[in-house]
């Protein structure tokens, strides 16, 4: 297996935590797709990690799920720290050296959600950061909602904008339900 | 604050952040805005403009600053700093 550019192996690493947190299989479309690029990874193409963001625009529930999960990644490489709570063996040197080969692996399953979720041991993933950012997305715009409520209509503006906002700030973070969308694929 | 022209502020700040931000993700060939993303960048954005604001305030109302006297104003003004660290944090997110 050739090495992985850093960019490379933080979408690898990314996606792989997106499947685990998934709590749906694929649609068969997006995991025939996904199996094809297990293929293609096994055969070394260079530009199969590529594809990976593009497939996971094709789930939204995926796509919300790898974005979050690559800027986290993100974060930790810039700070050099590990997640406090992370449950995944993502950094462990042993791991590097065989993401490509356990990517592919899971790529090929019939349920790579499952087989994320088993190979990697993850029941649960570490939830608490991205819950504190999403409180602190709804402080935001409660406030930001008032701002603008208030240049509206004054007192009762502020106030009903800042409710709107941190309502549809829950609704955005919390109590969205997660829909399956047909597969573009398909 | 004047109420069109802070709206008007607001409004093209936002458009700014979100033209910037779509040029930037084509180029990186990432996913483009979607409504909510919007929807979180204006009103960050809006809170930006509060917290701001509220620091201003604190600084150069008089009637203010002798009602709160000087701990009063250093949390009001520590209150708007991270309304406005909030507010960042969230709008680079996007650019991340």
């Amino acid at each position: 297996m050739n090495t992985l550019k850093p960019s490379e192996e933080k979408t690898l690493q990314a996606f792989l935590v997106a499947l685990t947190q998934l709590d749906r299989p694929l649609s068969p479309g997006l995991q025939q797709t996904l199996h094809q690029l297990g293929n293609d990874l096994a055969a070394q193409h260079s530009d199969a990690i590529a594809q990976l963001p593009a497939i996971a625009s094709q789930d939204p529930a995926l796509n919300s799920l790898y974005e979050t999960a690559r800027l986290d990644l993100q974060k930790r490489y810039q700070s050099q720290e590990r997640a406090k709570g992370a449950a995944l063996p993502l950094d462990s040197p042993g791991f590097k050296l065989n993401l490509e080969n356990l990517a592919s692996q899971i790529f090929r399953e019939t349920d790579s959600v499952g087989a994320a979720q088993t190979f990697l041991n993850v029941q649960t993933l570490p939830t608490k950061t991205f819950q504190w950012e999403k409180v602190d997305r709804i402080l935001i715009m409660a406030a930001g909602g008032a701002f603008i409520g208030g240049l509206i209509a004054q007192i009762p503006g502020a106030i009903i904008g800042s409710l709107v906002a941190a309502l549809y700030g829950f609704y955005i973070g919390f109590a969205k339900p997660r829909q399956q969308t047909p597969d573009r694929n398909a | 604050m004047n109420q069109l022209p802070a709206l008007i502020s607001w409004g093209i700040s936002t458009l700014i952040l979100i033209l910037t931000n779509l040029y930037v993700r084509k180029r990186r060939r990432q996913n483009a805005l979607n409504f909510e993303d919007c929807v979180v960048l204006a009103t960050s954005t809006a809170g930006f403009f509060v917290g701001a604001k509220v620091i201003i305030q604190a600084f150069t109302d008089p009637i203010l600053l002798q009602r709160l006297e000087w701990d009063g104003a250093i949390a009001v003004v520590i209150g708007g700093a991270f309304t406005c660290y909030l507010a960042v944090r969230e709008i680079i997110k996007f650019f991340q």
